[in-house]
């Protein structure tokens, strides 16, 4: 059964167009981003990631 | 004679077949048509060649009952397959021939229609039946997500982040940025992947702690024949306006 998010109010679309501060921290942490999924800040923002598939 | 006209009028008969598999099969994610065995070429080429012409003969029966025109296809098709005569063959020709334009016509665009169904109603990636030849097009636009093995769905991806590793002029590169567009190749391959705010290194600094160094620009295309391999990764984001724990804050 494939599982669908809850909240989508401020889900991150895919074609949002996303900062290059934004992308370099995902190619930073990458490497912790599991399933389970990971919070980190931004800046002033807060973000909840986690690995799909 | 008589033989080399039958022939051609059975090659006549199942070519809406291939006409329909070549419109079905022909988008950019399917493009590639491979040779399967001749028994299966022969069975894909006459099952749909039935049944465009089961088809055409629907639509041509409507269209008789709405514009008032007299057209008996059954005696057209009797002579032509099952008669041997020469004679009989010239009479129907012409008309034959009409007959054949018009069901490859449908067979044309009932291709693309059925493209379009399947495409719509995602059966290309709820049943492995209506699977397209080309996999880097649901890999790369996520839709591999869909399939029913894999968890998750594409529609909560919000970031799609690649590892490229390349050869050029000897030496190994990894790239590494979110993944933004890709052309597929008319071969049925991949011709070349865009990627926005990429950073890279040399593979053999592998063990440097600041190894990857920034890009100035912001997108960078890589060429598929540079690329060794790819990791592809999906990504949900979300940004938390809630309560969270600072301390599990990366």
């Amino acid at each position: 059964m494939k599982q669908k998010s809850e909240n989508k109010e401020h889900w991150v679309s895919n074609k949002e167009k996303k900062s290059r501060e934004l992308v370099y921290k995902l190619i930073d942490i990458n490497k912790e981003i599991d399933g389970e999924g990971k919070t980190f800040r931004l800046g002033e923002k807060v973000y909840f990631v986690r690995e799909l598939g | 004679m008589a033989l080399a006209v039958s022939t051609l009028f059975l090659f006549l008969f199942i070519l809406p077949g291939i006409t329909f598999k070549r419109a079905y099969l022909s988008s950019v994610f399917s493009r590639k048509l491979k040779f399967s065995g001749l028994l299966d070429e022969v069975f894909w080429a006459v099952f749909p060649s039935i049944v465009m012409h089961f088809l055409s003969y629907a639509i041509l029966l409507v269209a008789k009952s709405i514009l008032y025109f007299d057209f008996d296809i059954t005696v057209v098709l009797s002579k032509t397959l099952f008669e041997g005569n020469s004679e009989e063959y010239a009479s129907v020709f012409l008309t034959y021939l009409y007959y054949c334009t018009y069901v490859i016509a449908v067979s044309f665009c009932a291709g693309h229609v059925s493209r379009k169904i399947v495409r719509i109603f995602k059966l290309d990636r709820k049943f492995r039946l209506f699977r397209f030849s080309n996999d880097w097009h649901y890999l790369l636009s996520g839709e591999f997500l869909d399939f029913p093995e894999v968890p998750d769905s594409p529609e909560e991806v919000s970031f799609k982040l690649v590892n490229v590793l390349t050869e050029v002029g000897g030496k190994q590169m990894i790239y590494i940025g979110e993944l933004i567009h890709f052309t597929l190749s008319d071969e049925g391959g991949l011709e070349n992947i865009v990627l926005k705010d990429a950073k890279r290194r040399l593979l053999e600094d592998d063990l440097l702690e600041n190894r990857y160094y920034e890009i100035p620009g912001r997108y960078i295309t890589i060429p598929y024949k540079t690329i060794i391999n790819i990791n592809i990764r999906y990504f949900y984001l979300e940004e938390i306006t809630s309560e969270y724990d600072e301390d599990k804050l990366l």
